[in-house]
């Protein structure tokens, strides 16, 4: 198996007493973990194209048009993309709206079996953005919907070696799109260089590459 | 311009807007004062102040301080009798070294001033809960 970079949006440290996700609360005791530090605003755009590009993208303020060329970090693993929300809809294999026009249950579904179906054959970069879809205007449905993702990570980290689980930042604090927790989740199975530091958001693409790189796949 | 203030499509906006400002405001003000943030200058004042206090040690790169982090302002809800703080270590390591705080997150309990428990670690609200109860009756 390849190794694999989950991103879910908007997941956070501090619903995991709440919510009881118990899949990622063992991960959480047993993978390397951090804090993701991202200040306001949060976008997804920026957010993940600062992992892809291994930099700070800050100065994107909307979803890119187009992709005229493969992010870096997916040219320099030939890493599949899957559902990342750098365009609207969003880029990769699987392809939706970025609003609430499309069910938690159904993103999760074709996220995870598109996962499934190229983990074998090739790294994969993938996003679940149900959470920052939903919980903007109604939070009332959280503890639902981390139960629903925490099923697919059992699911995923069942069949999956290596993996880096992060949130580019936490959940949504207002209606107002940019604004959420300014710490993520960050779950590996590979040691950082300095646990005793936040992860910055352009680390996590690094870390990545070094995971598929260093892993000889 | 003053028929344009006169429109009421933007009037609409305009109030939609200032409410939704004054709830962001006063929604940010709440939750700062729910769980003091302390550092070296005030630390000594707050636990003087409050017959009780509770004081989280945390840090911003240390996972388990944001699990716990909701439940202490859970707790500075029910619990108004009770000052609730929180101090980052790493910015304020004086105040850590004075009550050996070795690991992350460290709660400690204080009374009239003094250290009388503490907690390491993310742990239940029931936990946390039981131990103050028993310091408040105490």
């Amino acid at each position: 198996m390849y190794p694999l970079l989950l991103g879910i949006d908007g997941l956070s440290y501090s619903s995991f007493m709440k919510c009881n996700p118990r899949t990622l609360f063992t991960l959480f005791s047993s993978t390397y973990r951090g804090v993701v530090l991202n200040k306001k605003p949060q976008f997804p755009y920026s957010s993940w194209l600062s992992v892809l590009e291994m930099k700070e993208m800050r100065e994107i303020n909307n979803f890119l048009p187009n992709i005229e060329q493969e992010p870096r970090l997916i040219r320099e693993t030939n890493a599949i993309p899957i559902n990342i929300p750098i365009t609207n809809p969003t880029y990769g294999n699987v392809r939706i709206p970025y609003n609430d026009s499309i069910s938690v249950e159904q993103e999760i579904n074709e996220v995870l079996s598109s996962i499934l179906e190229f983990i074998e054959k090739k790294p994969v970069i993938a996003s679940i953005t149900a959470i920052d879809r939903f919980l903007h205007k109604n939070s009332s449905d959280k503890c639902k919907i981390y139960s629903l993702i925490d099923n697919a990570v059992r699911k995923i980290v069942s069949k999956v070696d290596d993996f880096i689980i992060f949130s580019a930042y936490g959940e949504p604090k207002s209606e107002e799109e940019g604004n959420h927790e300014e710490y993520g989740v960050f779950l590996a199975t590979i040691p950082r260089p300095s646990e005793h530091d936040t992860v910055k958001i352009s680390e996590i693409g690094i870390l990545f590459e070094k995971l598929v790189k260093g892993g000889h796949y | 311009m003053t028929d344009e203030l006169n429109d009421p499509e933007l009037q609409k906006i305009l109030s939609k807007k200032m409410k939704q400002i004054l709830s962001e405001s006063i929604s940010d003000e709440e939750e700062k004062e729910i769980v003091k943030h302390l550092d070296s200058k005030n630390f000594d004042d707050f636990i003087r102040k409050n017959k009780v206090a509770v004081i989280d040690f945390w840090a911003e790169w240390c996972a388990p301080c944001l699990i716990l982090a909701p439940i202490i302002e859970e707790l500075a809800k029910d619990y108004p009798q009770v000052g609730f703080g929180k101090i980052n270590s790493d910015e304020n390591p004086d105040i850590a070294a004075r009550y050996g705080v070795m690991s992350l997150p460290t709660l400690i309990f204080f009374k009239n001033g003094e250290p009388v428990d503490e907690i390491l670690g993310a742990v239940p609200r029931e936990e946390i809960e039981y131990r103050l109860k028993m310091l408040l009756i105490r």
